[in-house]
C-alpha cells in the first residue's frame, strides 16, 4: 500500500510531497504524499489522532515540517512562515477577536495586506455580503449566534482572497440542520470564487457530501484519495472500508484463483470475488449492505450464503437486516422497504449479492 | 480487489526522488521557552543569585566553608531567644488572622454583589495603603490616651490604661492589623470557589449543619487556607516596620537584628547569618505550601 | 449554611472591617488636627499640616523618585512577565511550574534580606548607581502581582486566535500585541496597578539601596518620623491614601474590583 494520492492531472495546484512531522519521538505524519488541483474542494476524513489537523497546520505554516515540501501554484512555500504564505484558515471554533466588532474582524486580514482604506472598507462589505450578514458590521462577535459567528469566520478567512483556504472541522458546534445548510452554502461560496479548500473532519457525512475528492486518514498516512463514489464503492483497505458506511466483513483463505477472479473459504461458504491473490493467502472480503439482498433459491452467479435475522433496524428511508452466521460472523443487508411479509428474528434466510460487487483485501 | 494504478506512477517516483534531495530540517529550537528567558535571566541575576550569595557568604569564612557563623549566632542566648520571638509572634498572629479570616471570606464569598463589592473596597484599601501608615496610625490607636484605651476604660475592662505601645500585646495587634487581608483574599478566592449544590447533596444524603461543615467545607477550602497561612507566616515572620514602630528593643525580631547589624553594627558576620536563617525559614514555608497544595488541588 | 454560622461570619465579617480600617480613619483624622501633638479624635479641623509638606526638605523629589520607580518597574515586569507567562502556560518545557514558583517568589520572601542581598551584590559588581539599584530591586518587587494575574489570565486565553492572526499575515510578535494584549488586558491593568502601589509603598527592599540623595517616599517618611514627628506626616499619609483610593476608583472602572481582588 503506497502512501501517495497522485495527482489527476499530473501535478496539481496544491502539491504536498514527502511532509514528515514528528512530537517528541512519534511519528505524526509519515512521508506524505497529497495533490490537489485548482478549484478542488478535498476533504481530510479519519478520526481523530490521524494526522489530519497536523497537516492542515502544516499546510497552514503555523508548524514546521521535519521533512518534505509544500507546493502552491508553483511557489515552494516549505520555508515560509503562517503570515507569509496566502492559506486562510477557518478554526474549529471560530478564532474570532472578541475585542474587535464583526467589520473589523473581516478587515483584519486586508489591513494586514496594507490595502488602501477605500479597499478595506470594500472588501469588508463584499465579503460579508457574501456570507448574507450586511447588517452586523458593527456588533460585538459576542452577541452572535454560532452559526453567525461561524460565517463571520469565513468571512475573515476569504477577505485576504487566499489561494487556499483551510477548514479545521468549522461545523462541529452546529447542530445538524444548521450544518446541513451550512454545508451547502459554503461550497456554493467557494465555486463561485473559484477557491481551492482542504476540509478536515472526522464525520463521513459530510465529507463524501461536500467533497470533488476526499483523503481518508489513519495513523499519520493516507489510505486513499479518491472522489466519493470511489471510496465508497471500493474502498482501497479495509480501514477505509471501515471508516465510511457499514459492511459486512468476513475473513477467510484463498482456496482457488482463475482469470477473473478468486474464491475464499469462508465460515458462511465460499465467495467469488474479482481480483487477484496469492493461492492460500489470508485475506478480508466484504460487501456494501445495499447489495446485499434476499435471494430467492436459484441465481448461481452470485455470491449467497443462509444466515440468522437477529435485528431489523428501521431507518425511514431505507432499513437494515442485521444478520449472524454460526460462525459469529455478522452481516448486514439494506433494504428499500422492509417486506410485506414481515420479518422475524429468528429466522434463517437466505442472501445473496453480486461476484462483482464483492471486495476483497489482503489480511498481513 | 486493489484500486486500478492510476497513471500518476511517474509523477510519485519524481516526487520521491525530489524527497531524496530535501534535507531533513536542521533541527529547530522550539521558541516557547526562549520567551521565558528575558524574565528568568534577569530575576535570577538581580534575585535568584544574589540570595544564593548571602547563603553562600554565611557559611564562608576565612578558611572556606564554615557554619562559624551559625555556631556564634545560636550560641548568644539571645539570638536564640529572637529567633524564637520572631517565629512565636508570626504563629500568633497567623493564628489569630486566620480565626477572623475564615468567617469573614464566608460572609464576603456570599454577599450580593453590591454588598461584595463595598466589602472588597474596604478591604482593598488597607491592602494597598502603605504599612508605615498603617503602623503610624496604630502608635496613635495605641497611646495611653488612645481610642484603644478609652474604650477600654469606658467599657470597664479595666480601671486604668494599660499600656499597649512597645508591649508584645500591642505588637499582636498592629501585626494582625497589617496582615490581615493577605489571609482573607487567598480565602476569599477558595471559598468563592465551592459549589453550593455539594452542601445541599450532602444535605440530602443526611448530613447535619456541622457534619456539612466538618467534611464538605473546611477540606474545600483547604487550598485557601494553605495559601493564605504560608503567605501569612512568610510576611509576619520577617516583618520590620510594624516591630520597629510598635515594639522596639522591647520585643526584638529577626529582621530588626538583620537591620541592626548592616545599618549601625556594620556586623557583616551577623547580618548575613540572620538574614540567611530569615531566608531559610521563608523558603521552608513556600516551598512546604506548594507542596502541600498541590495533593490539594489534585484531590479538589 | 445554617443561621448560626451565618450571624458569626457577618459579626466576623462587621469585626474584621473596622478593624482593618481603624488605623487609616485615625490617620485621616489626625492629618486635619490643629494640635502638634497626635491627637485623636481631632479637636478642630486646620489645613496647617497640609501647608507644610511644601516646606518639607525632600518631599517632592522623594515622591517623584518613587513614582518614577514604580511605573517603570511596572511596566519593565509587564512585558518580561507577560513573555514569561505565555512561555509557561503554552510551552512543554521541563520545569515550567518551578519557574512560575521562582517567578512569584518574591512576594513571600523576606524584603529586607532581599534588599540586603541586592545591595551587597550589587555593590560586589561594581553597581553603585542608587537609582539603577532601585529599579532592579523593584523590578523584582513587581513581578509577583504580574505574575499572579497575568499567569490566571493567560490559562483562559484562546490561543487560536493568535493561530488566526498569523494566517491572515500578521507575525507572531504583532499576533501578541494586536490581540493577546487587547484581550488580556485586564489582567495587565489589575496587576499593573497592584504592583505600582506596593513599589510606590516599598519599604524593605529599599531601605538598603538608597544613598542620602536618592531616596524614595516610604523611606523619607521614616526619616522625617525619626527625626520631627508631628501631624505633617499623618497629612502625607492621608494624601498617600488619598492617591490610593483613587487609584483603587480607576482599577474599578476599568476592570472591576472583583477582578483586583483576585489579586
Amino acid at each position: 500500500m503506497t502512501n501517495a494520492a497522485g495527482p489527476s492531472s499530473g501535478g496539481g495546484y496544491l502539491q504536498i510531497s514527502g511532509l514528515s512531522k514528528r512530537f517528541k519521538q512519534t511519528a505524526v505524519l509519515e512521508d506524505l504524499t497529497l495533490d490537489v488541483d485548482k478549484g478542488e474542494f478535498v476533504s481530510l476524513l479519519g478520526p481523530s489522532g490521524c494526522g489530519k489537523t497536523t497537516l492542515l497546520r502544516l499546510v497552514a505554516g503555523l508548524l514546521r515540517a521535519d521533512r518534505g515540501r509544500v507546493v502552491i501554484d508553483g511557489r515552494d512555500i516549505t520555508a515560509l512562515p503562517a503570515h507569509k504564505r496566502s492559506v486562510s484558515v477557518v478554526f474549529q471554533n471560530y478564532a474570532l477577536f472578541p475585542h474587535l466588532t464583526v467589520a473589523e474582524n473581516v478587515a483584519f486580514g486586508p489591513k494586514m495586506q496594507r490595502l488602501p482604506k477605500a479597499d478595506v472598507v470594500a472588501a469588508v462589505k463584499r465579503f460579508l455580503g457574501m456570507v448574507r450578514l450586511d447588517q452586523y458590521g458593527d456588533r460585538a462577535v459576542t452577541a452572535l449566534s454560532g452559526g453567525q459567528q461561524q460565517r463571520v469566520a469565513v468571512a475573515r478567512a476569504l477577505a485576504t482572497r487566499p489561494t487556499l483556504l483551510l477548514l479545521d472541522e468549522p461545523f462541529s458546534a452546529l447542530d445538524r440542520k444548521l450544518r446541513e445548510e451550512m454545508e451547502i452554502e459554503l461550497r456554493h461560496l467557494l465555486r463561485e470564487l473559484g477557491i481551492t479548500a482542504i476540509f478536515v473532519t472526522h464525520d463521513q457525512d459530510e465529507a463524501l457530501v461536500m467533497s470533488d475528492r476526499v483523503a481518508v486518514m489513519s495513523a499519520g498516512r493516507i489510505e486513499q484519495f479518491a472522489d466519493p463514489g470511489t471510496i465508497y464503492a471500493r474502498p482501497a483497505t479495509p480501514f477505509a472500508l471501515d471508516f465510511i458506511g457499514l459492511a459486512t466483513k468476513l475473513s477467510g483463505r484463498v482456496i482457488g484463483v482463475d482469470g477473473g477472479g478468486v474464491t475464499v473459504e469462508t465460515a458462511v461458504g465460499p465467495i467469488v470475488a474479482p481480483g487477484t491473490c496469492v493461492n492460500g493467502a489470508r485475506v478480508l472480503v466484504a460487501v456494501r449492505p445495499e447489495y446485499v439482498e434476499l435471494a430467492p433459491a436459484g441465481a448461481p452467479e452470485a455470491n449467497h450464503v443462509s444466515v440468522v435475522l437477529t435485528d431489523v433496524v428501521f431507518l425511514g428511508s431505507r432499513t437494515l437486516l442485521h444478520f449472524a452466521a454460526q460462525s459469529g460472523d455478522r452481516l448486514v443487508a439494506e433494504v428499500g422497504q422492509p417486506p410485506e411479509a414481515g420479518l422475524v428474528p429468528g429466522e434463517t434466510l437466505r442472501l445473496r449479492w453480486p461476484v462483482a460487487r464483492t471486495l476483497v483485501y489482503p489480511l498481513p | 480487489m486493489t484500486p486500478p494504478r492510476r497513471a500518476a506512477a511517474p509523477a510519485i517516483d519524481a516526487s520521491r526522488a525530489a524527497l531524496e534531495r530535501t534535507p531533513w530540517s536542521r533541527s529547530r529550537i522550539d521558541p516557547m521557552p526562549l520567551l521565558a528567558v528575558p524574565a528568568a535571566l534577569v530575576l535570577g541575576l538581580t534575585f535568584g543569585l544574589p540570595l544564593l550569595m548571602l547563603l553562600l557568604a554565611s557559611v564562608q569564612g576565612a578558611d572556606g566553608f564554615t557554619l562559624a557563623g551559625y555556631v556564634a549566632f545560636f550560641r548568644d542566648p539571645f539570638h536564640v531567644h529572637v529567633m524564637w520571638n520572631s517565629i512565636k509572634m508570626a504563629v500568633m498572629a497567623t493564628s489569630i488572622c486566620l480565626v477572623l479570616a475564615y468567617p469573614a471570606a464566608f460572609a464576603l464569598a456570599r454577599s450580593g454583589p453590591r454588598l461584595q463589592l463595598t466589602l472588597l473596597a474596604a478591604l482593598l484599601l488597607p491592602l494597598t495603603v502603605s504599612v508605615i501608615v498603617k503602623t503610624f496610625g496604630w502608635t496613635i490607636l495605641l497611646r495611653s490616651n488612645g481610642v484603644v484605651n478609652r474604650l477600654l476604660l469606658a467599657s470597664g475592662l479595666v480601671s486604668e490604661p494599660v499600656r499597649l505601645i512597645f508591649t508584645e500585646a500591642g505588637l499582636l495587634i498592629g501585626m494582625v492589623n497589617i496582615f490581615l487581608p493577605f489571609m482573607v483574599l487567598p480565602l476569599f478566592a477558595a471559598v468563592r470557589m465551592i459549589d453550593p449544590r455539594l452542601g445541599d447533596a450532602a444535605a440530602c444524603l443526611g448530613a447535619d449543619p456541622l457534619r456539612r461543615f466538618v467534611r464538605v467545607t473546611l477540606p474545600l477550602t483547604m487550598p485557601g487556607v494553605v495559601a493564605g497561612v504560608a503567605l501569612t507566616f512568610s510576611l509576619t515572620v520577617a516583618a520590620y516596620v510594624t516591630p520597629t514602630l510598635l515594639a522596639g528593643e522591647k520585643y526584638m525580631t529577626m529582621s530588626m537584628i538583620i537591620a541592626k547589624a548592616f545599618l549601625f553594627l556594620r556586623n557583616w558576620q551577623l547580618g548575613s547569618t540572620a538574614a540567611a536563617l530569615l531566608l531559610l525559614i521563608a523558603v521552608t514555608v513556600v516551598v512546604a505550601s506548594s507542596l502541600l497544595a498541590r495533593p490539594l488541588r489534585n484531590r479538589g | 449554611m445554617d443561621r448560626a454560622g451565618v450571624a458569626l461570619s457577618w459579626i466576623m465579617m462587621a469585626v474584621v472591617l473596622v478593624f482593618l480600617l481603624a488605623p487609616i480613619v485615625v490617620v485621616v483624622g489626625v492629618s486635619v488636627s490643629p494640635s502638634t501633638v497626635f491627637d485623636f479624635p481631632p479637636d478642630g479641623v486646620s489645613p496647617r499640616w497640609y501647608q507644610r509638606i511644601m516646606q518639607l526638605d525632600g518631599f517632592w523629589a522623594a515622591t517623584r523618585l518613587s513614582a518614577e520607580i514604580a511605573a517603570l518597574a511596572t511596566a519593565a515586569s509587564l512585558v518580561l512577565g507577560t513573555l514569561a507567562a505565555i512561555a509557561i502556560v503554552r510551552g512543554s518545557f521541563p520545569g515550567r511550574e518551578a519557574l512560575a514558583t521562582f517567578l512569584t517568589s518574591p512576594l513571600m520572601l523576606p524584603g529586607l534580606v532581599v534588599g540586603i542581598a541586592l545591595a551587597r551584590f550589587f555593590r560586589d559588581f561594581g553597581l553603585r548607581d542608587a537609582y539603577l539599584s532601585l529599579l532592579f530591586a523593584h523590578l523584582v518587587v513587581t513581578m509577583p502581582f504580574i505574575m499572579r494575574t497575568v499567569l490566571a489570565s493567560l490559562a483562559l486565553f484562546d490561543f487560536a486566535m493568535i493561530d488566526a492572526a498569523r494566517t491572515l499575515g500578521c507575525s507572531y510578535p504583532g499576533a501578541l500585541v494586536r490581540v493577546l494584549v487587547p484581550n488580556i488586558g485586564p489582567a495587565f491593568l489589575s496587576g499593573g496597578l497592584f504592583a505600582f502601589i506596593m513599589s510606590f509603598d516599598n519599604y524593605a527592599v529599599s531601605i538598603f539601596l538608597t544613598d542620602v540623595r536618592t531616596k524614595t517616599l516610604p523611606i523619607q517618611m521614616l526619616h522625617y518620623l525619626g527625626e520631627s514627628p508631628d501631624p505633617t506626616l499623618a497629612a502625607i499619609s492621608t494624601l498617600l491614601i488619598a492617591l490610593t483610593v483613587v487609584v483603587l476608583l480607576i482599577g474599578d472602572r476599568l476592570v472591576g474590583l472583583r477582578r483586583l481582588a483576585s489579586m
